[in-house]
């Protein structure tokens, strides 16, 4: 085994290194191309004699979407304060209410000796093994799937350069069967450099505090601004929606004046869908937003106009008891507050 | 133009599929590379042929292209991985069925994976804490830190629920956080040794 040649100071950097691999040849990629190439040229010398019934297909298919996404568009109406909104601006007037919720909401101030405390709780079901979309059934006929609890707090410093307290773990709040038992993981504290949140699973930008500093206040250029960072200009917007913006806002991080922006370009974005009668992870009135046809959606308060979290939802789940008609399988709260105490970090064992 | 519209334009013009292969082909092969170095090269074809001939499958709400395609490039890579059980028995060791489905056998790529770490110098306290994941919850991590997916991602990839993907991933973080700041402290020169 060869030693590594430098100390390495956390285990996602030395996880990313271990996975680093020459880059392919270029050989084999003009062969995959080659095969798509030859494929391509056979299907379209077949599809020259059906290719006219099959426009004829295609034509009258996106005629019935699009009446009935106008249809869908026409038929809600959200109720914002004293007065409502109904039809294809229902989801830019949530967006605009959560702007100038946003800036009613002032930035926590942390003063030396104090800590900014960033708590996301995340109440999801998960399955058991499974591989595939195949979900196991014990033998009292019960899909082996379990409802959990996680909860990460960050404390933040004064000096946001100096080390981080994490604490976090996932406390099983329901199997479904008994052949399946899950145990969930122990709540641990402990503490890091802010870094220890890149690299596997985070996007790393979104927990630097020093970034929302850089980042244009402009709403449309904040899009662009965000997208460039993450590289996700390329990608649909139920993509963005899910994984870049959203992230923006599950960090905790970041300021009320991005925010207000990030809600205010989503407010001009074309392509969301709005829906009512969702209930927060704290039990409150909620409205959903998600790109159109994704199971993602951001949460708002429906009294207030404030961000609250987000939900996901999975058609294909299995029957639960107790689940919602929606199947919600993933539902999670962001706060934030200023706190003079952090825990002490644990001694390993 | 996204790659979901190529993906849309394809339907109507296959030579349009093309330039996924330029665009996604190096990260797919990479994926390939890593779990079976020999193959990677002769299996990348059969993982962009398959994408073909399935791309009039593609659901832009259930996944990014990139997704999707890992995802056909795991189960071309599964697909060789019980060929290669079947031809060698030696490999019987690598295939590992859950209890309740024997018949469809979770195969373990940790052979595989643990050749790469040792062939990356990679250091003692992860390597061990990699091996005592879990296997779920160690693709989940794999596939998420080195083929830079996000959780969501690697749930259509693997085939399962987001909320799974992320517990999951928290599980795993947890458990390898743990592991290292062990190593740290009570073994001389850190994670290194």
């Amino acid at each position: 085994m060869t030693p590594t040649d430098t100390q390495p100071t956390d285990p996602w950097t030395e996880l990313e290194r271990a996975g680093q691999v020459p880059p392919a040849a270029e050989e084999a990629l003009i062969a995959a191309r080659v095969a798509v190439r030859r494929a391509a040229t056979t299907e379209t010398m077949r599809a020259k004699v059906t290719s006219a019934r099959r426009r004829r297909r295609l034509r009258y298919a996106v005629a019935v979407g699009v009446a009935a996404s106008v249809v869908a568009a026409g038929a809600v109406t959200v109720r914002l304060g004293d007065r409502e909104v109904g039809g294809a601006p229902a989801a830019a007037a949530v967006f605009e209410r959560a702007a100038h919720a946003a800036l009613a909401q002032h930035d926590p101030v942390v003063g030396p000796g104090q800590y900014l405390r960033i708590t996301l709780v995340q109440r999801s079901w998960g399955i058991a093994g499974g591989t595939n979309g195949k979900t196991l059934v014990g033998e009292d006929g019960r899909p082996e799937v379990s409802e959990e609890q996680y909860t990460r707090t960050i404390w933040i410093p004064h000096d946001v350069d100096a080390p981080w307290t994490f604490r976090e773990g996932t406390k099983v709040l329901r199997n479904n069967s008994t052949d399946f038992l899950d145990q969930g993981t122990p709540t641990r504290t402990h503490q890091q450099p802010s870094e220890a949140l890149h690299g596997v699973g985070t996007y790393v930008k979104t927990y630097d505090p020093h970034w929302y500093a850089e980042l244009p206040r402009n709403p449309q250029a904040l899009l662009a601004a965000i997208q460039k960072s993450d590289h996700s200009e390329g990608s649909g917007l139920a993509y963005k929606f899910e994984e870049v913006y959203s992230e923006v806002l599950r960090s905790g991080l970041a300021p009320a004046a991005i925010r207000s922006a990030l809600f205010s370009a989503l407010a001009a974005t074309p392509g969301m869908a709005v829906q009512q009668g969702v209930t927060t992870l704290d039990g409150r009135a909620g409205i959903a937003i998600g790109a159109r046809g994704s199971h993602f959606q951001m949460i708002f308060d429906a009294r207030t106009g404030q961000y609250v979290g987000e939900r996901g939802t999975d058609p294909d789940f299995p029957d639960v008891p107790g689940m919602d008609r929606d199947k919600t399988t993933m539902l999670t709260s962001v706060t934030t507050t200023v706190v003079d105490h952090a825990p002490k970090a644990e001694m390993a064992r | 133009m996204s790659d979901p519209d190529i993906v849309a334009r394809s339907l109507r013009d296959p030579h349009a599929f093309e330039e996924l292969v330029t665009s996604l082909g190096p990260r797919v092969h990479a994926y390939l590379r890593r779990r079976a170095p020999e193959h990677a090269d002769d299996l990348l074809s059969e993982v962009w042929l398959a994408a073909f001939r399935g791309r009039h499958q593609y659901d832009e709400s259930r996944a990014e292209v990139a997704a999707w395609m890992f995802g056909i490039a795991r189960h071309v890579l599964f697909s060789h991985l019980r060929s290669s059980v079947r031809e060698s028995p030696v490999a019987v060791a690598s295939a590992a069925g859950t209890p309740d489905s024997p018949g469809d056998a979770y195969l373990d790529d940790w052979d595989a994976v643990d050749r790469r770490l040792d062939a990356a110098g990679t250091a003692h306290a992860l390597r061990d804490a990699l091996a005592a994941l879990p296997v779920e919850e160690r693709e989940v991590l794999l596939v998420i830190a080195w083929e830079q997916l996000t959780p969501s991602e690697a749930a259509a990839v693997l085939g399962i629920p987001a909320g799974t993907a992320r517990s999951r991933l928290h599980r795993a973080r947890a458990r390898i956080t743990t592991a290292w700041n062990i190593s740290a402290t009570t073994v001389p020169g850190g994670p290194q040794s």
